[in-house]
């Protein structure tokens, strides 16, 4: 009775790779700026839900199962990255220098400056312009992704809206030149969530 | 009445960053049947660990951290007297799976009455591992003023967390209620709602509850994409949000 238990399983676990990689690997890409990192950490989910498979949910629940894993996932790497930049820091007395993952300057002007704006939002502010703008997700599963209310979600995402606006404005009203070590990454989903 | 963002050019910086999306959906919708995908699967399901060898991320339990904006640590007497204060926040509901702020939330809509009866469905119906109403439960007073609802297996689960218990609502308390399940069922009843009924509705709603005047602003970005309403309720700033969304 092993065998045919073993395939079944074998069979969902090949539906929801070929359904959902697709879309964790865009989720994953819009949050790490890197494509080695995003596939890491979408090997390192889909092995996750490999071991789970038994415990794997049913119809449209699959998507926010997984995506909830590859969320957790990417959160480890990005704590890791801070562990070693701190490290890195004690040892060196200096942080290290990083890139912007976005080129900023190929972009048409106002597009530019709104990405640069995006970059200097929090990163609790960036993620949840993320999941609306990016990922496509309503209001009720951004808030479900962030483990808040629908409420607190419009709040949030209003407050982002906002910021994103004036750091836009300011930038447009002085332009800057991009620094070629600038510091600031696209990534990073941190941010405490509000009931 | 209300605050429009985009600057005096309409130029809305959301919109521009929306068409900035580095990973359109289009462009990875049928990766997982690529034949490099297919090698991907194949070693996963062999227990081939080196796809990720560089680094052994631990899965963690998802945790739900709620920002000190307000500080409430109250302890208990010696005499075990259980301090209370009002909810500043009624509109949700956290529901609690242990006496802990790390345990497993379900957040819900406030639908009014009595804080702990709102999360007897959630124990019940199994979203929280259960199937039957667990030890009795309690409502406390999380640090942003929201009510969070705890089992309570060793009495004094708010005192144990260094939270003051909830106090009953209040009738201002209620009628914020009141005035958010209103606003929601309104938004919720058509198909759209436009921007101008939505001000309207936003604007009238606190006085028709006994409120008073509350703010009522508008979220940048209503056009085409996002012709119609909804609301968010904000009761520490007394402000009613008007926030753009999709047709349904």
């Amino acid at each position: 009775m092993e065998e045919p238990r073993l395939g079944d399983q074998v069979a969902r676990f090949e539906e929801v790779f070929e359904a959902h990689d697709g879309t964790i690997m865009a989720y994953l890409r819009r949050r790490s700026g890197s494509d080695i990192d995003t596939e890491d950490v979408a090997a390192t989910t889909f092995m996750a839900v490999w071991r789970r498979i038994d415990a794997l949910p049913a119809g449209p629940d699959v998507h926010r199962w997984v995506l909830r894993i590859a969320r957790g996932n990417l959160s480890n790497l990005e704590r890791g990255r801070r562990r070693q930049r701190l490290l890195w820091q004690r040892l060196f007395n200096q942080l290290p220098t990083e890139r912007a993952s976005l080129d900023v300057l190929e972009l048409r002007p106002d597009d530019g400056l709104a990405m640069r704006a995006f970059v200097r939002l929090r990163p609790s502010e960036r993620e949840v312009i993320r999941l609306v703008a990016w990922d496509g997700m309503s209001h009720a599963e951004a808030a479900e992704m962030l483990g808040c209310s629908e409420n607190a979600l419009n709040i949030r995402l209003h407050r982002a809206r906002r910021s994103l606006q004036r750091q836009f404005d300011a930038l447009r009203s002085s332009p800057q030149p991009l620094p070629s070590d600038a510091g600031e990454r696209m990534g990073s989903a941190d941010g405490p969530a509000d009931a | 009445m209300g605050q429009l963002m985009p600057d005096d050019q309409g130029v809305d910086a959301f919109e521009l960053v929306r068409r900035q999306n580095p990973a359109p959906l289009e462009e990875y919708a049928d990766l997982g049947r690529t034949d490099a995908a297919r090698v991907v699967m194949e070693r996963i399901l062999a227990g081939d660990t080196t796809i990720a060898a560089r680094r052994r991320p631990r899965w963690r339990r998802r945790r739900v951290v709620i920002p000190v904006i307000a500080t409430v640590a109250l302890a208990a007497s010696a005499a075990g007297y259980e301090l209370s204060q009002q909810v500043t926040n009624p509109v949700t509901i956290g529901c609690y799976a242990a006496a802990s702020l790390h345990a497993e939330i379900v957040v819900l809509g406030n639908p009014g009455g009595s804080y702990s009866a709102a999360c007897e469905p959630v124990w019940r119906h199994g979203p929280l591992g259960y199937s039957s109403t667990p030890a009795p439960l309690c409502a406390c007073v999380l640090p942003s003023g929201a009510v969070g609802v705890f089992p309570d297996r060793r009495g004094s689960p708010c005192a144990g967390l260094g939270l003051a218990a909830a106090a009953p609502p209040s009738p201002g308390t209620a009628a914020i209620v009141a005035m958010a399940k209103e606003l929601t069922n309104t938004a919720r009843s058509g198909s759209c709602m436009t921007e101008a009924a939505a001000r309207r509705d936003a604007a009238s709603a606190p006085k028709r509850n006994g409120l008073g005047s509350w703010r009522v602003v508008v979220d940048v970005g209503f056009g085409e994409r996002r012709s119609c309403a909804t609301f968010a309720v904000d009761p520490p700033s007394t402000t009613v949000y008007l926030v753009p969304v999709p047709r349904k």
